[in-house]
């Protein structure tokens, strides 16, 4: 791979991969090094032989995983539920059920979590996220109705370590 | 259906560009005809090309830059960076290379060789059989290893700023690491231990990158030599 081509796509994308790994985990530090190690993927991945046909597209999925398996891990996860007060964002816009819905996504099937994690975080609906995935957007509403139903009991079966008041 | 949402989405309205969306147009797709009229999403919009532009002269760390380097036994041993998927999670690191070094087939020797007075203490942690063997702990604490171990070794702030790591090939010292020691002190390189015989580690701290122009000193670096 040529440096020039490294460092374009590393700085082209830098700002996007951080940022989306910081609206998943909260914490700036643990995304910073998700951002990192997306680009490592992507780099792999380019040494393999293999070109994506979108590579923002591939970032932005790659991130998304690495932020999943992060919240997914079962210390972090008991860090989450330490985490009982609402976490202001920069500029104050963050809704305040953030950590309850990384404690949901850190427990359910990852490929519903992945599913809502766009839908929540960023707001992409159905459509845009059966394109991103490659997935029938059918597929797609049925995963985020079983997050919806999985979340729920969640939230009803442990509302004090779950919600914020 | 948003009545009915379990959790809060980010849009302000149905109409508004999700973050994806948003974000394709701020790395150059053309904006949809929403956008032209929706004071929300262009502040957002504008938030984002402020962030990419400011990414514009990020340096592009080294580990990446190893990454993506040309092909050879680097390359190779980089690709055990899975077996560390889960360390990532507790000790996040940009890169990782597998450094395949020897085990010892006698007890292990748990000092290093040289340790110079006021060196810092290395701490490492290690994995068998994916459990935990030790976390954080000081080298010289470690308990015996074994074949199929493998470490990662963590240089905890303090004054030195540089750190260049060498493995013994039996005939020489080899290069795995040089640069600046990483901002969470974990080196990019994870050792495994795969056959018998002696395994032996060089690892040198200094205040400062070494120049040609102006070495540093010996008072300015620590050598440590660790043999198992």
């Amino acid at each position: 791979m040529e440096t020039n081509e490294l460092e374009a796509v590393y700085r082209r994308h830098l700002a996007m991969v951080r940022g989306r790994a910081r609206r998943i985990v909260g914490d700036p530090a643990t995304a910073e090094d998700l951002a990192q190690e997306a680009f490592m993927r992507w780099a792999q991945h380019r040494r393999r032989g293999r070109r994506e046909d979108n590579t923002s597209a591939f970032l932005y999925r790659v991130v998304t995983n690495l932020a999943l398996n992060h919240l997914r891990d079962k210390k972090r996860q008991r860090a989450i539920l330490e985490e009982n007060m609402p976490e202001p964002s920069a500029d104050g816009t963050d809704p305040t059920d953030r950590p309850a819905l990384r404690q949901v996504l850190g427990r359910v099937k990852k490929d519903h979590a992945e599913v809502a994690a766009y839908y929540y975080f960023d707001g992409l609906d159905q459509e845009e996220i059966a394109e991103l995935l490659d997935v029938p957007r059918r597929t797609i509403g049925r995963r985020l109705e079983r997050f919806r139903a999985h979340a729920r009991r969640l939230l009803e079966a442990q509302p004090r370590s779950l919600r914020h008041a | 259906m948003l009545d009915t949402e379990p959790f809060e989405r980010p849009r302000p309205t149905p109409q508004c560009l999700s973050e994806w969306a948003l974000a394709k147009v701020a790395l150059g797709t053309p904006p949809s005809d929403h956008l032209a009229g929706c004071a929300m999403c262009q502040k957002r919009l504008s938030e984002l090309r402020a962030e990419t532009a400011a990414a514009a002269w990020a340096p592009v760390p080294d580990a990446l830059r190893c990454a993506a380097a040309p092909a050879g036994l680097m390359v190779r041993l980089r690709q055990k960076l899975g077996l560390w998927r889960s360390l990532a999670a507790a000790v996040p690191v940009a890169a990782a290379i597998f450094l395949f070094v020897r085990v010892p087939s006698a007890p292990p020797s748990p000092a290093p060789e040289v340790r110079p007075k006021g060196d810092a203490v290395i701490e490492a942690t290690v994995r068998r059989d994916g459990a935990w063997l030790a976390q954080r702990t000081p080298v010289d604490r470690l308990p015996q290893l074994r074949t199929g171990d493998e470490m990662r070794l963590r240089i905890p702030e303090g004054r030195h700023a540089w750190v260049q790591l060498e493995s013994w090939n039996g005939r020489a010292f080899e290069n795995y690491f040089v640069g600046p020691r990483p901002p969470d002190g974990w080196l990019p390189v994870g050792i495994r231990l795969t056959e018998s015989g002696q395994t032996k580690l060089r690892l040198r701290l200094c205040d400062k990158a070494p120049s040609q122009d102006a070495p540093t000193s010996r008072a300015d670096c620590v050598t440590q030599t660790f043999a198992w």
